[in-house]
C-alpha cells in the first residue's frame, strides 16, 4: 500500500490545478484528484508516481466525460451546494474573468493531446513524464509542445485584439 | 548546417536535450542568426504561454463591477500579458487625491477546516463589499490605478485607518509561511465634498478580526494547529485576503453531567455555517459578514445520542458567545424506522434519526457498524442515501429489490475514526441540502451494493466506488483513516 499522505502532500495541489486548467471546474478537478488518491491507495507499486497519477487522472477525466448526463446533473447539484461554503479562489473581477475567459477559450481551441501535453509541462512533468502519460515518444513532445505553446499565444493575442476593438468601440 | 526546428529548440529550451544534442544546437545557435530569433521567439511563447495558463487558475465566480476591482490578488500578480489592457479610467481617477485603506490581516489559521473556509468565505465577501463601499461615491470606475504599488509589507495608510490582529501573529508563526494576506482598497477621495462622509464611514469597520479576538477561539486554533496547517497546504491557491466584519460565534457543548462533548455538530440553521465542536467541547463558528445582518437566527447543536439544543441568535457585532447542554435521548436504534416521501426535504427528515442513534451502539474503534433501519421511498431501484458524519445524520431513502416502495431496509453506518461511512450509489438531490451542511461530508458511493444488503466489513471492493465532496485537509484525515481502518478489517 502506497505511502499516500506523502503522495497526497506531494501532487495534490499539482494535480488539482492541472485538473482545474484542463476541466475549468476547480469541484470537478478536486473529485478527480480524490478519486486518484483512492486509488493509489491501491496501487502496489508506481516506477514514476507524478506519471502515475497524472495518467490515472487523466483516464479519470476521459471515463467520466462517458458518464450519463443525470449523474453529471446531480453533481452540479451538489457542488453548487459545496461552493457556497468554498472560498473562490480570488476575488473576480470583470477583467480577470476575460482574460480568464479568453485564457480558456485559447486552451480549449487546442488539439486535445497539445492541450494536455503543454498543461502537464507546465506542472513540472518532464518530457518522458508527458510522453508516458499520453502513450507518446519522448522526440515528439517538444515538437507538440512548441506548436501548443505558438497556437494557444496567436489564439489569445486574437481573442485580446478582439476584446480591445470591441472595448474601443463602446468608448467611443 | 541545418537549422534547429522549432521543437528542438523547446526541448533545449525545457532542458529536455540529451547532452550532446544539447551541445549541438548551443553551438548552431552561436553561429546563426536565424535560430537566435527562433530562440527568442520560442522563449516568447514559452513565458506567454505560461502567463495565459496562469490566468486560467481564476475560475470566475461571483463577477463584480469592474469598479471593485481592487483585490490583492490583481495587485500581487498584475497583468504582464503582451499586449495590456488599457486603464480606460486610470486617468480620470489618477487626477483625484486618493485615500488608500490599506488593512493588513497577520496569516490566522482557524480552529478547523471548515471553520477557515467559512472564514475566507467570509472574508472575500468583505473585500468585494468593503471595496463597494468605499468607491461607492466615485464617479466612474475606481480601480486601483498603479497595482504594483499596492502591496507593501506594512500597512501604510493615507487616510485610512489601520488595523491589525497582533495576537494571531503567534499562531501563524506555527503555520507554513504563506503569502501574506493583504487587501488593498484604494478609493478615490472626494472629489465632490458631499461625498466624502459616504467615503470615510465604511472603512473603520473594515479591519476586524473578531476571532482574534477571543480566547477561545485561539485556543481552539492551537488544538487544531496540525489540521490547519494541512488545510494550508492545500489551499494555498484559495488564500485570500481581506479585512473582515465575520461574526464569531463562540462556546461549548457540555453533556448534562459538564462532561465536554466533542465533534458535536453546531450549525446557524437555515445557512451553511456549520462547524464541530473539539475535544473539550468548545467550537467556534464563523458567520460570513454577508449573513450577518442582525436577524435572529437558531443556533442548533447536534449530536448522536443527544437531544439537539437550539439557541436564538442575532449575528451582529464581531463575536458571539453561546455555550449548549446537551440531553441525553437514549432511543434504542434498532427500532427506528425512518419514513419518508419523496417530496419531504432532508432537512426536516432529519430530526428523528440524528437523536435517534443511540450513542451507546457506536464502537469504538475500526468499523463495526452501527445498522440504521429504515423505510424506502420510491426510487428508481438504486439505493440512496446520505451519509456523513461526526453526529449528522442526512437522509435516508432507499428502495428494496422488490422494488416497492416503503419497505424497511437496513443499512449500515461505518464508524472510521470520528465519522460514520456508509456506501450508498447516489444521492436524491433533494437530500444534498441536509448533506453539505456538514462540515466533513464522507459520502462513498458502492456500485455494488445490493438493495438492502447490509455490509459488514469495509474492504477494498467496497470503495470500489467514488470518493468525493472531501477536500484539502479533510480528505487527507479521511484517507488515512480509511487506510487504518481497512489495514484492520482485511483479513
Amino acid at each position: 500500500m502506497h505511502d499516500v499522505d506523502r503522495l497526497f502532500r506531494a501532487y495534490n495541489e499539482m494535480l488539482v490545478r492541472y485538473l482545474t486548467r484542463r476541466l475549468g471546474d476547480r469541484d470537478w478537478a478536486e473529485e478527480v484528484a480524490q478519486e486518484t488518491f483512492v486509488r493509489a491507495l491501491r496501487q502496489e507499486t508506481m516506477t514514476n508516481e507524478r506519471a502515475w497519477l497524472f495518467t490515472v487522472a487523466n483516464n479519470l477525466v476521459r471515463d467520466e466525460a462517458r458518464k450519463d448526463s443525470r449523474r453529471r446533473r446531480h453533481l452540479t447539484m451538489l457542488y453548487e451546494e459545496e461552493r457556497e461554503r468554498v472560498v473562490e479562489p480570488e476575488e473576480t473581477t470583470i477583467e480577470r474573468a476575460q482574460d480568464a475567459a479568453m485564457a480558456r477559450a485559447a486552451v480549449d481551441g487546442l488539439a486535445e493531446r497539445d492541450r494536455l501535453a503543454l498543461l502537464m509541462k507546465e506542472e513540472g512533468l518532464d518530457y518522458s513524464e508527458i510522453a508516458s502519460a499520453l502513450g507518446m515518444s519522448v522526440g515528439s513532445i517538444g515538437t507538440t509542445l512548441s506548436r501548443a505553446r505558438r497556437r494557444l499565444v496567436e489564439h489569445y493575442e486574437r481573442l485580446q485584439l478582439e476584446q480591445q476593438r470591441r472595448e474601443g468601440n463602446a468608448a467611443s | 548546417m541545418q537549422h534547429l526546428d522549432e521543437g528542438t529548440i523547446h526541448a533545449w529550451l525545457d532542458g529536455e536535450l540529451p547532452t550532446a544534442a544539447r551541445e549541438a544546437a548551443e553551438a548552431h545557435v552561436a553561429a546563426c542568426d536565424e535560430c537566435k530569433a527562433a530562440v527568442a521567439e520560442a522563449r516568447g511563447y514559452i513565458a506567454a504561454s505560461s502567463r495565459i495558463l496562469l490566468a486560467l487558475d481564476a475560475v470566475p465566480g461571483g463577477v463584480l463591477p469592474a469598479s471593485t476591482s481592487t483585490s490583492s490578488a490583481a495587485a500581487r500578480a498584475p497583468r504582464r500579458f503582451m499586449i495590456s489592457r488599457p486603464w480606460m479610467a486610470a486617468a480620470a481617477v489618477l487626477v483625484l487625491s486618493t485615500a488608500t485603506v490599506l488593512a493588513v490581516r497577520p496569516k490566522r489559521e482557524v480552529a478547523i477546516a471548515t471553520v477557515a473556509a467559512r472564514d475566507e468565505l467570509g472574508a472575500s465577501r468583505v473585500d468585494t463589499h468593503s471595496a463597494a463601499n468605499a468607491v461607492a461615491s466615485a464617479p466612474m470606475t475606481a480601480v486601483a490605478p498603479e497595482p504594483a504599488a499596492a502591496p507593501s509589507e506594512k500597512a501604510v495608510a493615507s487616510n485610512g485607518p489601520i488595523a491589525r490582529a497582533p495576537s494571531d501573529e503567534k499562531n501563524a508563526a506555527q503555520k507554513k509561511a504563506e503569502r501574506q494576506p493583504m487587501i488593498v482598497a484604494q478609493a478615490p477621495a472626494a472629489e465632490a465634498p458631499a461625498s466624502a462622509p459616504a467615503l470615510a464611514a465604511p472603512a473603520p469597520e473594515q479591519p476586524k478580526a473578531p476571532f482574534a479576538s477571543s480566547p477561545v477561539a485561539k485556543d481552539a486554533a492551537e488544538n487544531s494547529a496540525a489540521l490547519a496547517g494541512k488545510m494550508a497546504d492545500s489551499r494555498n491557491a484559495r488564500r485570500e485576503a481581506a479585512a473582515d466584519v465575520d461574526v464569531a460565534i463562540t462556546g461549548r457543548v457540555l453533556s448534562e453531567a459538564g462532561a465536554p462533548l466533542a465533534s458535536a455538530s453546531v450549525q446557524l440553521e437555515g445557512t451553511s455555517s456549520v462547524t464541530l465542536t473539539h475535544e473539550d467541547g468548545r467550537y467556534a463558528l464563523i458567520v460570513p459578514a454577508a449573513r450577518a445582518d442582525g436577524k435572529t437566527k437558531a443556533l442548533v447543536a447536534r449530536l448522536i445520542g443527544y437531544k439537539a439544543a437550539t439557541a436564538p441568535i442575532a449575528p451582529a457585532g464581531d463575536s458571539i458567545a453561546q455555550d449548549f447542554v446537551l440531553r441525553a435521548n437514549p432511543i434504542a436504534l434498532g427500532q427506528l424506522v425512518i419514513t419518508g416521501e419523496g417530496t419531504t426535504s432532508g432537512v426536516e427528515k432529519l430530526g428523528s434519526p440524528i437523536h435517534a442513534l443511540d450513542s451507546a451502539r457506536q464502537e469504538p474503534r475500526g468499523v463495526s457498524p452501527v445498522r440504521a433501519r429504515g423505510t424506502a421511498v420510491s426510487g428508481n431501484g438504486q439505493r440512496n442515501g446520505v451519509f456523513l458524519a461526526n453526529g449528522a445524520f442526512a437522509e435516508l431513502t432507499s428502495r428494496t429489490s422488490s422494488g416497492e416502495s416503503g419497505e424497511p431496509v437496513e443499512i449500515s453506518l461505518y464508524r472510521v475514526g470520528g465519522r460514520y461511512i456508509t456506501f450508498i450509489d447516489r444521492l436524491r438531490p433533494d437530500t444534498t441540502r441536509a448533506t453539505v451542511n456538514d462540515p466533513v461530508v464522507t459520502m462513498l458511493e458502492q456500485k455494488t451494493a445490493k438493495p438492502g444488503a447490509t455490509i459488514n466489513r469495509l474492504a477494498w471492493t467496497d470503495i470500489e466506488g467514488r470518493m468525493r465532496t472531501l477536500r484539502g485537509a479533510v480528505s487527507l484525515e479521511i484517507l488515512q483513516q480509511l487506510k487504518r481502518a481497512l489495514d484492520h478489517s482485511t483479513p
